[in-house]
């Protein structure tokens, strides 16, 4: 074979490498551990045809690359949960223990029983839930904690968190925690190659954008309030007597009334109101009315769905009303009732 | 002070209104219990209110609301005012009327009451004053007295009353001179003392439609006091009657009216008598009563309506107590129950009692039982005695009578008639390898004698009084014997001598003790003995003296005699034997037959000897007097295998020298034998072998002699003759007993044994007695204490009837003699006899001397009295005398003890008891203690004996 020829074979070696490493990945790069040889010959018309060989075995490096972005800041119901999707790729040429971190919770005012408050994770469907390094169980340890999943070069993967909220959580509270991914192994980072391609990738990642690096999850519910308040007034035939309009004595009336409101983010639903009477008090239990903004109308008695009331039905001794409380929704209960 | 004058008096109509008062108040405290109310000052504290719900984090509540004190409540509970129009009040004069008013706090705190007099008309103007208590007591009025003042005033009560809490007061008014109708008034005012105008009184409703308080001010109507009437001297004519009618009298104001109402003890019972008091005020109605217990209402009134009442009661009973006998009419078991009724439908039963007579139409009746607690009901019987009808037979009739309280006093008297048929196990042991007489109480249902016996080897031979004699001059039979009859007597002699008794058993049908039953003996001797096991709840004992004797039983040419008047018409012979021990034993007209005992008995003639089983039971018919004896010698001959211990020689003053009833035979022999008899052969148609010689007492210095022979079955053994009873022989006579055979003789008093050796021919003896001297007749007194006595006199008198005695001393003689069971009184067929020895019941009105005439018993002279099993009265017969240990022997059976070891041998219950006349009570004397003259005793005598007294 020529010179020519021979330089021909050997140009057509390094351009196959070279495509052949352009086709992997323009970002990882090759893989950690490959060995690349590289024999020259030169033979001419009269020469022995000599080669020359050398080989050269390609480095590991690190990197992680998310592939969607961080997810937005959630909701959820009183004792309810919410999932956080954290989509991420090896960029590194080796293979990495993947570290997803989870900070110290932080809870808002109405929180409940903190507790009560959980966050899993899992890389998989359906969830199951993977342990957590320090708590050594699926919830994370409320101070700070962290897993890991083992991912190959160039590899995607999801780590999904899901936040569980206290079922004793008013409606507006929240719970706070700062999540972070971060590679294990090194040397990690990113770096331009001298073919202008960008490898590797970062060796710890939060969301820094937006909310922040925080993740606030907060309970959604309703809020309902009551006030209650009385007037006295005496009997007509005893004012007849000369005594006070309100005196206390036996045979007195007293009204009783009752506002409530429900100003949360959810509907109450059927609301269970009790009122319960005092020793020497006998309610009348014809006067249950009810006000929710046209003006008071008789309850029907029964302990249904609907805006009901009843004497001495749930609760012995007490005035039980059901009431539909909507958001939004705000009214109020009267009742007579008679000191012995 | 004005005082007014206001007649006042206290009757039922006050208590009337009192009880309408207390209703009143009864129905109020329930009213105002129906009402809660809420005391004052409660703090009533408000829970908050919440809300659950499926929507809802946790329970929302509400905010605290204030809480509310209650306040005060003021008034009365209701009116107690409620009379319609006056309100009249019966005063009486110088009496204090009371007139009762209460208030209940209605409110719901304390509170008192005050009271607010105001006077109003004083009519009649009599002087009056009032006061006022309450619980607390005594109230001070405004003005600072006791009493109110006459123009007005008040006073408070004198406690807080918590609500519902009740004040009663009193008003007092106190009358002076005030006639019937007077009147005046006043009325009361109650207020309630602690509101005000911001805590006012008064009744209202409330928004729960209850009536809170109650009024603040009561005002009473016109109280009106008027003198009522008065009612007095109720009575009745009688308050417990068996009468239709009673009369009702009383005294009231004049010219008023008024009704006696009469209510019955059952429903509707109601009877209304218009009752017109005339110008005295004195009433007399005749109401007629309902049976029972009559509530009696009087009741007058006046123009004002006051009213007086009396209540009375009385009790008309005129239904007999309520009898009824129900049970069957045949009766084979005993003892029987007899049941019935014997109750009174208002419990006046003062006794009821059940008897038992024989027949249809009984003569005679015995008490079976009695009762005070009533027996049995309407729809019930019951047990009204327990009869013990065993050993009876035949048609009896029960008898069931019943008596009210006096004054009810309405008999009953029913009857039932039963017929009793029995038949019964006849049991008993003889003695084996001797003879026995037995006899068969009751008609056997297998009439073979042989077959009573269990035995292979024995005897029975039968004294047929219609045979032949045999070689021996006996009339036995030995075979071939028939028991056809009750009361049939026979030897029977086991032969076993591996045994000392032999039991024997066999049914008879038991002997109708409602009939006369009559067993057929002959001339001669007659083996024979009771027919009856027992009768009723008394053994079958038969006092020979009560058996009649019969001539042509059944035909028209019957005729039947007492056993004396027999023994006395030379019918039969008073004396019977039995055989006892190998000899026989006399009994006499006071003895009894016993049952399964046989006996031989002497008759002159055919005849029959008749038992009336109600005869010597109480209630019977026969009393014995006790002989009278001047001596009475008992001889008796032994040998070492016989013996026969009862012959008597004997000086009666009633007896003749020949044969007389007094006498008796000397009974068939029976071998071996020894036989001691009284040889007469001068004595006619009973001339023959004698056991007892009676003859007439002997006059100053005179002699008789009884020939007397002693015979034995086996020649050559020593024969004893013995006089046992020798030293109860009297000082006034001498004896002397001569052997003739070999002109032995020997003084009785001196030598009590007489030994020979028998040969084969009869040894005869002489007894010869001697009186020496009289036994005077006397007149003795002594003083008895008044009342009841029990004595005896220590005199044969002569008469011995009581009436006789005593008659010209006392105007009611009440000496009553105890025997046998049965009380006797002078006016009894039977009289009383006064006896030495023999005690009596006597009653005096006042401490009373008597005097007796007769003979006054030596010492030394044994009294025989005779003891019925059972209680006897006795005597010391011996005027002076005190009769000691020594001085007492039993005979029984032949054989003669001291007392004292008769009691050893349960002959005699070991005391006797005197009556003590001051104290009224029993005084125990063991027996051995002295008994002294005058002085009566009862003795137990546990078995049919006789009692001899002598004094040494």
């Amino acid at each position: 074979m020529t010179l020519k020829l021979k330089f021909f074979y050997f140009t057509c070696i390094i351009v196959a490498v070279l495509l052949c490493c352009a086709q992997l990945s323009s970002a990882e790069g090759t893989i950690s551990g490959t060995i690349i040889f590289a024999t020259a010959s030169i033979k001419s018309d009269n020469s022995i045809e000599t080669t020359s060989s050398t080989q050269t075995t390609v480095l590991p490096m690190y990197g992680i690359e998310m592939n969607y972005g961080w997810p937005d800041d959630s909701s959820a119901s009183s004792g309810g949960n919410t999932l956080y999707n954290i989509n991420f790729e090896n960029n590194g040429n080796a293979t990495d223990e993947i570290r997803i971190n989870v900070g110290e919770q932080t809870f808002g005012a109405g929180s409940g029983i903190t507790a009560e408050w959980a966050v899993e994770v899992d890389t998989t469907e359906p969830f199951t839930g993977i342990t957590w390094a320090n708590s050594n169980t699926q919830f994370a340890h409320a101070s700070g904690d962290y897993a890991t999943a083992s991912l190959a070069p160039g590899e995607v993967a999801t780590f999904t968190l899901r936040v569980t909220t206290s079922g004793s959580a008013l409606d507006s509270s929240t719970m706070s925690a700062m999540i972070s991914l971060e590679t294990t192994s090194s040397p990690g980072g990113s770096y331009v190659g001298f073919n202008g391609l960008s490898y590797g990738g970062s060796t710890m990642t939060t969301r820094i954008t937006g909310a922040g690096p925080y993740f606030t999850t907060q309970v959604l519910g309703a809020a309902v309030a009551l006030t209650k308040s009385y007037t006295v007034a005496s009997p007509s035939e005893y004012q007849a007597l000369g005594g006070s309009a309100t005196a206390t004595v036996p045979g007195a009336q007293v009204t009783y009334t009752i506002q409530f409101e429900n100003n949360g983010a959810l509907d109450a639903g059927t609301v269970t109101i009790v009122d319960p009477l005092p020793d020497y008090v006998d309610a009348d239990t014809a006067s249950l009315q009810l006000d929710t903004g046209s003006g008071f109308v008789q309850m029907a008695p029964g302990t249904g769905d609907g805006d009901q009331c009843d004497y001495n039905v749930s609760v012995s001794g007490a005035v039980t009303c059901f009431v539909n409380m909507p958001v939004g929704t705000s009214g109020r209960i009267r009742y007579y009732a008679v000191l012995r | 002070m004005k005082r007014f004058k206001i007649l006042t008096h206290f009757n039922s109509s006050r208590v009337s209104l009192c009880l309408v008062f207390s209703v009143l108040l009864i129905a109020m405290s329930q009213n105002v219990a129906a009402i809660t109310v809420t005391p004052a000052g409660t703090l009533i504290t408000h829970m908050k209110s919440y809300a659950t719900g499926t929507g809802i984090v946790g329970t929302i509540e509400s905010n605290t609301v204030d809480d509310i004190i209650v306040d005060q409540i003021f008034g009365f509970a209701s009116d107690t005012f409620t009379e319609t129009g006056a309100i009249l009040l019966q005063t009486s004069n110088n009496l204090q009327t009371e007139y009762q008013f209460r208030m209940t706090n209605n409110g719901n705190t304390a509170d008192r009451v005050k009271v607010i007099f105001t006077p109003g008309d004083n009519v009649s103007g009599i002087e009056w004053s009032i006061s006022l208590d309450d619980q607390g007591g005594p109230l001070t009025w405004n003005t600072g007295g006791a009493t109110a003042d006459p123009s007005g005033d008040f006073a408070i009560s004198s406690t807080d009353l918590d609500p519902g809490d009740e004040a009663s007061f009193t008003i007092r008014m106190l009358t002076d001179s005030a006639n019937y109708g007077a009147t005046m008034s006043f009325s009361i005012t109650a207020e309630t003392f602690n509101s005000s105008a911001e805590h006012p009184a008064g009744q209202y409703t409330g928004f729960n439609n209850e009536v809170y308080a109650g009024p603040g001010t009561l005002d009473s109507r016109s109280i009106v006091p008027t003198v009522a009437p008065l009612l007095s001297n109720i009575d009745a004519s009688e308050y417990e009657t068996n009468q239709e009618t009673i009369t009702i009298t009383g005294t009231t104001e004049p010219g008023i009216t008024g009704t006696i109402n009469v209510i019955g003890p059952e429903t509707m019972q109601y009877d209304s008598n218009l009752l017109v008091v005339g110008a005295s005020g004195y009433f007399s109605k005749e109401i007629a009563l309902f049976e029972g217990l009559n509530n009696i209402s009087i009741s007058v009134s006046d123009w004002a309506s006051n009213t007086a009442t009396a209540t009375i009661q009385a009790t008309r009973d005129s239904t007999p107590v309520v009898t009824a006998f129900n049970m069957p009419t045949e009766l084979t078991v005993s003892p029987v129950q007899i049941i019935g009724k014997a109750y009174d439908e208002q419990n006046h039963m003062s006794e009821y009692t059940v008897h038992y007579g024989p027949g249809t139409n009984p003569a005679a009746w015995k008490e079976i039982g009695s009762g005070t607690t009533g027996v049995g009901s309407e729809t019930e019987t019951g047990t009204l005695a327990i009869w013990d009808s065993s050993g009876l037979s035949g048609t009896y009739t029960l008898r069931l009578t019943a008596n009210q309280v006096e004054p009810y006093g309405n008999p009953a008297v029913i009857t039932h008639t039963v017929i009793i048929s029995q038949r019964i196990i006849v049991s008993g042991t003889v003695q084996s390898k001797q003879w026995t007489m037995v006899s068969v109480p009751g008609r056997p249902t297998d009439g073979d004698p042989v077959n009573f016996f269990d035995t292979t080897g024995h005897a029975v031979q039968r004294w047929n009084p219609t045979m032949e004699d045999n070689e021996k001059g006996l009339k036995y039979e030995f075979a071939n014997i028939t028991i056809g009859g009750a009361g049939m007597g026979f030897w029977v002699k086991p032969f076993d001598e591996t045994v000392t008794e032999v039991n024997y058993e066999y049914e008879v049908y038991v002997t109708d003790t409602a009939e006369t039953e009559t067993i057929q003996i002959y001339e001669g001797w007659n083996q024979f003995g009771t027919p009856y096991l027992n009768r009723g709840s008394y053994d079958g004992s038969f006092t020979w003296g009560s058996v009649k004797v019969a001539v042509n039983y059944g035909t028209a040419e019957e005729e039947i005699k007492t056993m004396t008047e027999a023994r006395d018409a030379g019918w039969i012979e008073g004396d019977f034997y039995s055989y006892e021990e190998s000899g026989y034993v006399p009994y006499g007209l006071s003895d009894s037959l016993l049952p399964k005992t046989g006996y031989f008995v002497n008759a002159m003639r055919d005849c029959s000897l008749v038992f009336e089983p109600g005869t010597g039971l109480p209630g019977g018919l026969a009393r014995i007097v006790r002989p009278n004896y001047d001596w009475k010698m008992q001889l008796s001959a032994f040998t070492d295998d016989s013996k026969d211990t009862d012959n008597f020689a004997a000086a009666l003053r009633t007896a003749a020298d020949d044969y007389d009833p007094s006498d008796s035979s000397e009974p068939p022999t029976v071998e071996p034998y020894v036989s001691l008899y009284f040889e007469n052969e001068e004595y006619g148609r009973n001339a023959g072998k004698l056991s007892k010689d009676t003859r007439s007492a002997l006059s100053k210095n005179q002699s008789k002699t009884w020939n007397f022979v002693v015979e034995v079955s086996d020649p050559g053994k020593a024969v004893t003759v013995q006089i046992p009873n020798a030293d109860t022989l009297p000082d006034n006579y001498r004896f002397r007993v001569i052997d003739e055979k070999t002109g032995a003789e020997f003084d009785p008093k001196q030598q009590q044994e007489y030994v020979f050796t028998a040969d084969s021919s009869a040894r005869r003896f002489a007894l010869s007695s001697q009186k020496i001297g009289d036994a005077s007749s006397s007149r003795i007194s002594h003083q008895f204490p008044g009342g009841w006595s029990m004595i005896s006199v220590p005199v044969e008198p002569e008469p011995t009837d009581v009436k006789e005695q005593l008659g010209n001393q006392l105007s009611n003689i009440q000496v009553f003699q105890y025997f046998d069971r049965e009380m006797y009184e002078p006016d009894s067929p039977e009289k009383v006899d006064i006896q030495a020895g023999i005690g009596y019941w006597i009653h005096l009105d006042e401490p009373t001397t008597l005097a007796f005439e007769g003979i006054i018993p030596e010492p030394g002279t044994g009294i025989e009295i005779p003891l019925v099993q059972g209680w006897n009265l006795i005597g010391n017969p011996f005027e002076g005398e005190t009769v000691d240990k020594d001085d007492l022997l039993i005979n029984l059976g032949g054989e003669t003890v001291e007392a004292t070891e008769a009691v050893e041998r349960d002959w005699l219950a070991p005391y006797v008891f005197s009556y003590n006349s001051t104290s009224g009570g029993y005084e125990r004397i063991p027996i051995g203690d002295p008994l002294v003259s005058w002085q009566g005793y009862a003795i137990y005598a546990k078995q049919t004996c006789t009692l001899i007294i002598r004094v040494k």
